[in-house]
């Protein structure tokens, strides 16, 4: 089943990408909405890998061959993470465990988790999140930070302690936004099959209508609100080694679970007022649009760094600095955001022109080796 | 309604008694309640089974909705006071007027017993006879087009669940996760089954019952009522076509309860597979941590 509040979500998540990195990687600025694009892209993974699953499984295709086909996909896109870090990041950030990297890996956990009871994915997501300060405190996390940002020996455990805790994007707690994709994917799935029958619970039309995962969000969010407000009253080992405050780096609890409730609730509100409603909030042409931006948006990802990173790195290697000399500080901010409005324009007219039905870029690459 | 054969009304409408009929004659408006009390005039009452009387009908209309908002079941019946049945002014109009509400599923069927004449369809009875046995004929034939509208009734129900019963067969063999969702949906049909079942079930004594002696003109004219209309076969296929449902859905119905009992166990393992993962990745990462960093990779 497609839907396109999904694709409105990922063409936000996206447009939300491409302007937070020009201006941190061109400027060195954090916007405001620094720390909301990366989760909404890897809520909805999760949930687009549930919905493929359900489209495979209504073709008739069978459980051994999706699993397979998840796993080629899962290590596909762990594959192109690495030669992403390697190429745009360069080789000595071959193992800074970008959001890629995470969102393969956790293809291949969706893949296990998939069949499990529900109560089994949420467990994970609940667990992974909360076991994620343990192991950045015994891993010292800020020993990997100090330069403020992610730099790791060229060791095993170093790389493996990047890979689960200390990295860009370590499984713990990242795992838990795919996990709760796929547990959105998997009530809304099991919804469609209820109402088909016609007398819906209030639990099941309150998926339906999304009323569920907006109550999902807000409570959320609250409850990060919450821990951000009491944080200081707390004993000083909740509030330092637990806790954290509100960063992305480090992913304390509160930031993952208000950006799993930001998530849920846009899913919720998109899923109520574009999939139910969709003839009057959004033109069929925008429809259209996003539906492109979600089909290649692993292609933009990949895309839009090389485009404002490449120039950067050549122009440092030319002038006879380092390569990354210019990284963070190449323009001003008034600069960078027009360009990243330029990358945008350009890619509106790319997306119009290739149409939502065309398997270009990475995606099809990955259809054509994966499926 | 009561309406007397003397008021010339002209009227065509399906309550408006025909005209051209003795005085005597007389149309009643019959519906089922399960509440005789309500001061409507009380024909009979069915078998204590059934929890339903027969009253007659206080509107115009030949078919009002009950509160549930199905239509309720209703039948008009004429009754035309004539000795032996020779008045050829009144049977034809009582075969005429029977036949208006006839189709070519349920054409008119006609009986003659006794000196008394029966003209029927499933939503029109017109009874020539004697005044005397105006009462006992009625009641009999009351209590027969009840039964036969029962079982057309549960017909019409189960024949309308065989393509759900055919999407719900693959389910008695294989029970997953994905079906769970479906289980309200499963048990409401079982219900629908059972109650189909017992509402047949309730029928059974009176479709197989045998003939009475000494026979009575009521009795005789139940009896060749429930022939002419096949209540026994049609009880016997229904009988069958149900026992294919109840398959289905019982096996169904087990195959929901095993995977239930099973499923609990599964998450209560799964859980205990998490935190034993969750522990060896704490000792592993433990263990990581603890490395003096001598592996280079390259």
């Amino acid at each position: 089943m497609h839907y396109s509040s999904i694709d409105c979500l990922k063409t936000i998540a996206i447009v939300v990408m491409v302007l937070v990195h020009f201006a941190e990687n061109l400027s060195g600025i954090q916007l405001p909405i620094t720390g909301l694009g990366a989760p909404l892209f890897t809520f909805l993974s999760g949930l687009s890998y549930r919905l493929w699953v359900d489209g495979l499984e209504a073709d008739g295709i069978s459980e051994e061959e999706i699993s397979k086909r998840s796993i080629r996909r899962g290590f596909f896109v762990f594959a192109m993470g690495f030669a992403f870090n390697i190429f745009v990041w360069l080789p000595e950030d071959t193992y800074n465990w970008d959001v890629l990297t995470m969102i393969g890996f956790g293809l291949l956990v969706l893949n296990l988790l998939r069949r499990l009871p529900l109560a089994i994915p949420i467990l994970v997501a609940v667990v992974s999140i909360l076991v994620s300060p343990l192991l950045r405190e015994m891993a010292g996390y800020q020993a990997y930070w100090e330069s403020g940002y992610f730099e790791v020996d060229l060791t095993l455990p170093d790389i493996m302690i990047g890979f689960f805790a200390t990295g860009y994007f370590p499984l713990f707690p990242w795992i838990a936004y795919s996990i709760a994709g796929l547990v959105s994917g998997t009530i809304l799935s099991g919804q469609a099959v209820e109402s088909n029958d016609g007398c819906e619970s209030f639990l099941s039309r309150s998926i339906s209508i999304g009323l569920l995962p907006v109550f999902t969000g807000c409570a959320l969010i609250s409850t990060s609100c919450v821990l951000l407000a009491a944080r200081p009253l707390l004993p000083s080992v909740l509030a330092t080694r637990f806790l954290g405050g509100w960063h992305m780096f480090p992913p304390t609890i509160e930031y993952v679970l208000a950006t799993i409730g930001m998530a849920s609730l846009l899913f919720g509100l998109t899923h109520r007022w574009i999939d139910r409603n969709r003839s009057w909030v959004l033109p069929q042409g925008m429809l259209d649009l996003t539906k492109t931006f979600s089909r290649y948006s692993f292609t933009i990802y990949v895309s839009h760094h090389m485009v404002h990173l490449w120039p950067m790195w050549i122009y440092g290697y030319v002038t006879g600095r380092e390569t990354t000399y210019y990284w963070g500080k190449a323009m001003s901010l008034g600069w960078s955001m027009p360009l990243a409005v330029l990358f945008l324009v350009i890619c509106f007219f790319a997306m119009r022109r290739i149409g939502p039905d065309r398997r270009l870029g990475i995606e099809g690459w990955m259809r054509w080796l994966c499926d | 309604m009561n309406y007397k054969a003397n008021i010339e009304s002209g009227s065509t409408g399906s309550c408006h008694l025909p005209t051209g009929l003795p005085v005597g004659s007389e149309l009643l408006a019959v519906e089922f309640t399960e509440d005789p009390k309500d001061g409507r005039r009380l024909l009979h009452a069915l078998p204590i089974e059934f929890q339903k009387f027969a009253v007659v009908s206080p509107s115009d209309s030949a078919v009002v909705a009950d509160p549930s908002g199905k239509p309720k079941r209703q039948i008009e019946f004429l009754t035309i006071p004539a000795e032996n049945h020779q008045a050829s002014e009144s049977q034809n109009v009582a075969a005429l007027w029977v036949e208006a509400s006839t189709t070519s599923k349920t054409p008119m069927q006609m009986m003659t017993l006794q000196g008394a004449q029966i003209y029927w369809s499933d939503k029109r009875v017109a009874i020539l006879a004697a005044p005397e046995r105006f009462e006992t004929l009625r009641s009999a034939l009351i209590e027969t087009c009840w039964f036969d509208a029962e079982l057309a009734s549960l017909e019409r129900e189960l024949a309308s669940a065989w393509p759900e019963m055919q999407n719900d067969a693959p389910m008695a063999f294989v029970f997953d996760e994905k079906s769970l969702p479906r289980r309200k949906e499963l048990q409401r049909r079982f219900q629908r089954i059972v109650s189909i079942r017992s509402r047949m079930l309730r029928l059974s004594p009176h479709v197989h019952s045998p003939h009475i002696h000494p026979s009575t003109l009521a009795s005789q004219v139940a009896e060749r009522f429930r022939e002419r209309t096949r209540l026994l076969h049609r009880h016997e296929i229904l009988d069958g076509q149900l026992e294919v449902f109840e398959k289905v859905y019982d096996t169904c119905g087990q195959r929901i309860s095993d995977f239930v009992q099973s499923r609990t166990g599964h998450i209560l393992e799964g859980v205990i597979i998490v935190l034993l993962i969750v522990q060896i990745v704490i000792w592993g990462f433990d263990f990581l941590t603890s490395l003096e960093p001598t592996t280079v990779v390259q």
